[in-house]
């Protein structure tokens, strides 16, 4: 659950995992290598998708910041 | 059994201001009785229920003196804690304190953009120190919301507003028209804005949401007296909430204790969890068995939960009844004659501020 003023956010387990990337220190090229590396069983340009869209509605929300 | 989300703690009902919106019940001893203790065992009750956020509140919060205490402990079960103030007693050592005790953001509250009329409304001279509130609270890296209660004197001002709370930094801005409960019910023909000044405020505000998206949350809450729909009142009554008041009166929203002839239950006899499980209270209105036409049958039943019980009790005298401001109640006549009203607005402009009566 990503906790900010007044709301909440229940992600799920790709959320989450793309969300712990998100520290400041990683372009999201590089998320997505380390996700893809982490899961071979999915395809790079699907996790590539969901983590861009992810990421985009997260800085929609003021969330995270570039 | 549903969980909890969030505790909303009440720590006083007394505050400096006065504002005749205040959504407080009008009949208040004023007795503060929990001691930072007996709030700590709560909010570990809470978090044991499953409750994630603490919003502390009152009244002004900032009146209760060991505040300290209490928001290290909600911080220390890793609960996210808010402080919902209205920027005053306040010193730049207190709030830096309360930081480093975990607080976890900000919610201040400004009465209008412009001065004069912010501290009419208030009832004292509040609008420079709410501003400097503003900065030691950006200052001090916590996340700002600023909350604009709108109503027929300041909604005009909604653009104003906006630039303001941009100014301030603020991360997130709520433009809350105001809900007629409490003082704000007594003073209701006075405050009521009429519908064209509504939707005027409500383009500007969808217009502002979009320009500031990503870095500024507009959240502008139309009032249920010009909707034809109940709001979903605390999202559903001992659903997501649970509200302890001053004196420790455990409800399942701010206003429940004024409904005639509850059974109330207090944290001091029973545990937070056999209240939210147990009680006749809590389990008055949960659900949807207790619902009458036309709510047992509407699909939005699964959306608004009957609208307000607290607003349904004050204009019909039946707590149970459909809220009306639903345009299927059979009493949505009420908020009809409510809005007609708007525009007579010489049978009654007299705005009582908010009172206390008996308070320390």
């Amino acid at each position: 659950m990503l906790l900010y003023p007044e709301r909440g956010l229940q992600l799920n387990d790709a959320a989450t995992e793309v969300l712990q990337c998100c520290t400041g220190h990683y372009t999201i090229e590089m998320i997505v290598d380390a996700l893809s590396a982490k899961h071979p069983e999915f395809p790079r340009e699907l996790i590539s998708n969901d983590a861009v869209t992810f990421i985009a509605q997260l800085q929609s929300r003021g969330l995270i910041e570039e | 059994m549903e969980r909890p989300f969030t505790l909303i703690a009440e720590l006083t009902y007394r505050c400096p201001l006065a504002c005749a919106y205040c959504s407080n019940p009008v009949q208040y001893a004023g007795k503060d009785m929990l001691s930072a203790e007996t709030w700590c065992r709560i909010v570990r009750e809470a978090e044991a229920l499953g409750v994630i956020q603490v919003h502390f509140t009152g009244g002004e919060p900032l009146l209760y003196g060991d505040l300290e205490t209490i928001v290290s402990e909600a911080h220390g079960l890793d609960l996210y804690t808010n402080l919902i103030t209205a920027g005053l007693p306040l010193t730049y050592e207190r709030l830096a304190r309360l930081r480093d005790c975990g607080l976890a953001s900000v919610q201040l509250s400004i009465q209008s953009a412009e001065p004069d009329s912010c501290n009419w409304m208030a009832g004292t001279t509040v609008y420079d120190r709410k501003r400097v509130a503003a900065n030691w609270i950006v200052g001090l890296d916590l996340p700002l919301t600023i909350n604009v209660v709108l109503h027929r004197y300041n909604v005009h001002e909604t653009l104003d507003i906006i630039h303001l709370a941009e100014t301030l930094g603020a991360q997130r801005l709520e433009l809350a028209n105001v809900q007629y409960l409490g003082w704000a019910l007594a003073n209701r023909a006075a405050l009521l804005p009429d519908a064209s000044q509504l939707l005027e405020a409500r383009a500007i505000a969808a217009e502002a949401k979009v320009r500031l998206a990503g870095t500024m949350e507009i959240v502008f809450v139309t009032p249920d007296y010009y909707t034809g729909v109940p709001r979903a009142c605390m999202d559903g009554w001992g659903r997501r909430y649970i509200v302890v008041s001053p004196d420790g009166l455990v409800l399942p929203c701010h206003a429940a204790h004024t409904i005639a002839g509850l059974p109330m239950v207090s944290a001091a006899e029973h545990s937070l969890a056999q209240i939210w499980e147990q009680s006749q209270l809590f389990n008055l209105f949960r659900g949807e068995s207790w619902m009458a036409d036309p709510c047992r049958t509407c699909p939005q039943r699964a959306v608004d939960y009957g609208g307000c019980r607290c607003q349904a009790f004050h204009l019909t005298g039946v707590a149970a009844a459909t809220d009306p401001a639903c345009r299927f109640s059979p009493d949505y006549t009420l908020i009809e004659e409510a809005q007609r009203q708007v525009h007579h607005p010489h049978d009654a402009l007299l705005l009582q501020p908010r009172m206390l009566k008996g308070a320390p």
